[in-house]
């Protein structure tokens, strides 16, 4: 049932980094997870290890079989527990069909609820940058939204784009609202620490977490590992489970001596071989 | 009232039993009987309740046996036979007079021991008084002087209501632009006119705050210093001034040299622990220069710190005391200094302490003049006469060796009926004092302690005595290192004379024990001195050790703490680690790197994860420690921001320097230690002991990242 939609007025933030190792960390603390991928590019999928010939996704299944159609079949099992939706290949009025399908009233709900109504399962979908009707059309079904933002002068105009719920004229889901994930912070770098102070001192309990700046997370991404995966002492990796926890008991999820337990898939088939 | 009859009552039932027991004559027998029963009779009352009312009554029946004895000394022993005798045996008998006027006070002083609590500062902080924080220097070198003063800037308190000054003495220029590039306040002068005490005067006039801290220069504070003192001043408008331990992060020439990594109490421990605490209980405890909060009204009452003496200190505090203002001692260790670093400084600081100490008794005696109370004077003169005990340690260390080479008898009487007298007294307040104090001094160091003062000080101190206007004030040296172990015979150079003489003294007595027919003595005498000077030779030749000046080397003081540690190598990874120790130059840390490939990739930087927000530092890594468990690195050049950083987080905790209490002494165990000690010192067997190390700790883990954050109030 929880979805967690990841998002960000900006490009390049770290979505699609935090959306894959979230999954990763969710899924092995024994999490059933979907990762979607909602952005065009399609590349959420290369960071769980899925060939790049392998061009197939929720999108194709709707140019194959109409709006309404199913998107569980384009689920791919990518690791234990782990799944992930691609977006697949696309076209420009392919995209227009697609948009329009879900911004039908309860659409996810409706026709996508073995997915984004399962109680079963977690469900993490990471977005283009700024604006998506994508963005729009999941906000109802959203149990909190995170925000990754780069620690920057840039961003710090965006904070209150953010609080005047400015992205997609209205606010990113209903229910817990939105958490800022400070990415990429560099404590050597004076600017970088000022922005820091100033997130802390005036949006403090919108801010979840920080994320250092690590290059174990490209090193990771280029070879298709979790950062974790990649350096066990990642200090990125380590940022993301304490952002990951803090998001668990957000979520009210089962937390148990470091393993979260959202009917975990042992539990659900040991039920139904009774 | 009712507590006023009670305790008349029990004067008027005690006070004829202790009259009794003290001037009734017995025989030798007899004597040694009664001895024993009050021995015995204090062993099991004592092994039966740790009841304060025990102790009490262990310091009256001590007090009582040694003034038995003293009663006997008078009235039996001073019989001569010539004129050298009787001036030998008065000399004895006078030091032996002092030490038990010394032991009348102090079993006064320390009595009852008074257990402060902090006061805890108003919720409302417009009610915080503002604070002047003191740092005076002369001429110690900035880099002890630096972090003293950072260390001040870390204190927890309104910064609005806090101001830091530097107050140099030595008109440095380096000084005044460290002040300014610190943010403190320099305060300097154009005379040195009434060293430490005529510098504080001084910043007094061209400061404000209601309170004054001051703090030695070497003397780092915790956080928490001021909000753990100055809760006192607000609920006592007549409390005057709040002392808190002097506690040293170095080993002292003592610790360093002799007990060579044993557990036992520091030299301060007692002075700074019952006595103190003794002295609160009278409102009697006296300021000792550093680690103390004043109210400056108090102050500006008496006219500023004291300058007539060179201990301004403790003169300063019976100043206000004479004035009414009360005192407080706290004894909580809220600062840590440097010890003395070596045995000839120690000597001389001790030195001023004792001219100082002498001079407030000539030239202020606290039995007289206005406004203090009986136990007040008490406390006072006890604090004061503590310091003529240089001439008595040297009489009582040479007397048996008037015996055993010249014959000379000092004592009338047979050593049964002496030794009969004299055990049950010197057990007892050996008994007593080990029981009320064994958990900050052990037997026999106290006089071991004394011994090294001793020869140096008896000239300074009947000079001051004499003389009491006259007196420099000197500064302590710290800091220094000392490179290779050597002995300082300079230092020592009238304690061995006296260890050969004794030695000599011995050896003669020996030879008189085993040819009677060739000298007409009293074996029972002879062995009695031989015992003696074999006892005061063990405790010389520990004070002689304490001049074998074992190296110290390593400047930087190296603390254990286990805090998270991010890692960046060139490449720009980042991987966190458990920091395990740090120095102010360098640390050592979890090789979590195994095959990150530090040859390629070096390691530039650390980010320290400390309470107060994250600590950046350019790193190096020493030597190739690539495959083994630690890392270890050396800070580059570290801008003065960083470093005070790296103060509040290696010096500024409020547990930095709690330790778990001293093991209760055992007067058997402690003497043998002394001996072991000795043995140590004089094999060069220096025991890598070290203090009960700390376990590391676990790496910080995710859980404990959340629940940090959390109470952070961050989601
Ligand atoms: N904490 C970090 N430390 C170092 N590099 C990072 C960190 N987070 C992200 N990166 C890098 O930044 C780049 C952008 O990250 P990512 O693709 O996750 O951002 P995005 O917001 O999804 O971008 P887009 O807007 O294009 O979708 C990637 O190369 C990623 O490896
Ligand atoms: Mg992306």
């Amino acid at each position: 049932m929880p979805v967690i939609s990841v998002c960000s007025p900006k490009g390049g933030v770290g979505k699609t980094t935090l959306a894959s190792n979230l999954a990763t960390v969710f899924s092995q603390s024994g999490a059933r997870v979907i990762a979607v991928d909602f952005d065009p590019q399609n590349s959420l999928r290369l960071y769980f290890g899925v060939p790049l010939n392998e061009e197939r996704g929720f999108i194709t299944r709707i140019a194959e079989n109409g709006p309404d159609a199913p998107w569980i079949d384009a689920v791919i099992n990518v690791g234990m527990n782990l799944f992930v939706l691609p977006f697949g290949r696309s076209d420009e009025p392919l995209r227009k069909v697609m948009n329009q399908a879900i911004l039908t009233p309860n659409f996810f709900v409706k026709y996508q609820a073995p997915i984004f109504a399962n109680p079963d399962i977690l469900v993490i979908c990471d977005f283009p940058p700024g604006y998506s009707d994508a963005l729009k059309a999941i906000a109802p079904v959203t149990d909190i939204s995170l925000v990754p933002l780069l620690a920057d002068a840039a961003s710090v105009s965006l904070f209150q784009t953010l609080e005047d719920n400015e992205l997609i004229d209205g606010p990113l889901n209903n229910r817990l609202g939105y958490y800022i994930v400070l990415n990429h912070t560099d404590n050597r770098v004076r600017i970088n620490r000022e922005v820091q102070e100033f997130a802390r001192q005036n949006f403090s309990d919108r801010i979840l977490g920080v994320i250092h700046a690590d290059t174990s997370v490209p090193e990771a991404a280029a070879m298709q590992k979790s950062v974790a995966a990649f350096n066990v002492n990642s200090s990125a990796a380590f940022d993301i489970e304490v952002i990951a926890r803090k998001t668990a008991s957000m979520l009210g999820f089962d937390v148990k001596q470091g393993t979260m337990v959202l009917n975990s898939v042992e539990s659900r088939n040991g039920a139904q071989s009774k | 009232m009712k507590h006023f009859f009670e305790n008349l009552l029990l004067a008027l039932v005690v006070l004829p039993i202790m009259y009794v027991m003290i001037v009734t004559p017995m025989t030798a027998e007899h004597q040694f009987v009664f001895g024993l029963c009050m021995i015995a009779s204090c062993f099991v009352l004592s092994n039966l309740s740790s009841k304060h009312m025990v102790s009490v009554i262990l310091i009256l029946v001590s007090v009582t046996m040694s003034t038995r004895y003293m009663y006997f000394r008078l009235t039996q022993t001073l019989v001569f036979t010539s004129l050298v005798e009787a001036v030998c045996g008065y000399i004895l008998f006078l030091a032996e007079f002092y030490v038990y006027i010394i032991l009348l006070l102090s079993s006064f002083q320390i009595s009852w021991a008074l257990k402060r609590d902090v006061v805890p500062m108003p919720r409302d902080i417009s009610k915080w008084p503002t604070v002047d924080v003191y740092i005076p220097t002369y001429n110690e070198s900035l880099s002890i002087v630096r972090d003293t003063v950072l260390a001040a800037q870390c204190l927890e308190y309104p910064q609005d209501k806090i101001k830091v000054y530097l107050l140099d003495d030595g008109r440095r220029k380096e000084f005044a632009q460290f002040a300014t590039e610190a943010g403190v306040g320099y305060i300097t002068r154009s005379d040195n006119a009434h060293a430490k005490a005529g510098n504080l005067n001084h910043a007094m006039k061209l400061t404000h705050g209601e309170l004054i801290a001051i703090f030695d220069c070497d003397h780092i504070a915790t956080r928490m210093f001021l909000q753990d003192t100055v809760g006192a001043f607000l609920t006592d408008p007549k409390l005057a001034l709040i002392q808190t331990p002097h506690h040293f992060y170095s080993p002292d020439p003592i610790q360093r040299n002799l007990y060579l990594g044993r557990d036992i109490p520091a030299e301060n421990e007692l002075f700074y622990g019952p006595v103190q605490r003794g002295n609160d209980n009278w409102d009697a405890a006296f300021f000792c220069g550093s680690c103390a909060v004043i109210r400056r009204k108090a102050l500006d009452e008496i006219g500023g710190f004291a300058v007539e003496t060179v201990t301004e200190d403790a003169h300063t505090a019976l100043r206000l005391q004479r004035r009414g203002w009360k005192t407080a001692y706290l004894n909580k260790i809220l600062a840590a200094g440097l010890a003395t670093e070596r045995t000839i400084l120690h000597i001389i600081q001790r030195n001023r302490w004792a001219r100082g100490m002498i001079q407030i008794l000539r030239l202020d005696n606290p039995l007289f003049g206005r406004g203090l109370t009986f136990a007040q004077r008490l406390c006072y003169l006890s604090a004061t006469m503590y310091f003529l005990f240089a001439l008595p340690r040297v009489v009582f260390l040479v007397i048996p060796s008037l015996y055993l080479i010249f014959g000379i008898s000092v004592l009338h009487g047979s050593a049964a009926i002496l030794l009969a007298y004299a055990l049950p007294h010197l057990f007892m307040s050996y008994y007593t004092s080990s029981r009320v104090n064994g958990r900050s001094r052990y037997s026999f160091w106290g006089e071991i302690y004394d011994i090294l003062l001793s020869f140096p000080l008896v000239i300074p101190t009947l000079a001051v005595l004499i003389s009491p206007r006259h007196g420099k004030f000197n500064v302590t040296d710290k800091g220094g290192t000392i490179d290779k172990a050597y002995f300082d015979a300079h230092a020592v150079r009238a304690h061995i004379i006296c260890a050969i003489f004794l030695t000599f003294s011995i050896a003669f007595g020996i030879a008189k024990y085993f040819m009677p027919q060739y000298f007409n003595v009293q074996l029972s005498a002879v062995l009695l001195n031989i015992g003696w000077a074999v006892f005061n030779l063990t405790l010389l030749t520990a004070a002689i050790c304490v001049a074998r000046e074992t190296p110290n080397k390593r400047k930087a003081q190296r603390l254990e703490m286990d805090i998270p540690v991010l890692i960046y190598q060139e490449s720009g990874i980042c991987s966190r680690s458990t920091m395990r120790d740090i120095s102010m130059t360098g640390c050592r840390i979890d090789n979590v790197l195994g095959d990150m490939m530090l040859a390629e990739d070096p390691v530039t930087d650390l980010e320290l994860a400390t309470d107060h927000g994250p600590v950046n530092l350019r790193v190096n890594m020493i030597g190739n420690s690539a495959f083994s468990d630690y890392l270890r690195f050396d800070f580059g050049e570290v801008d003065i921001n960083t470093r005070r950083e790296l103060v509040r987080l290696m010096f500024t905790r409020p547990d930095t320097w709690a330790r778990k209490p001293y093991k209760q002494d055992n007067i058997i165990v402690s003497y043998f230690t002394v001996l072991a000690c000795i043995w140590d010192s004089l094999t060069s067997n220096r025991k890598q002991r070290r203090k009960n190390k700390n376990k590391e700790k676990p790496a910080e883990t995710v859980e404990d990242a959340v629940k940090k954050d959390a109470s952070e109030g961050i989601a």
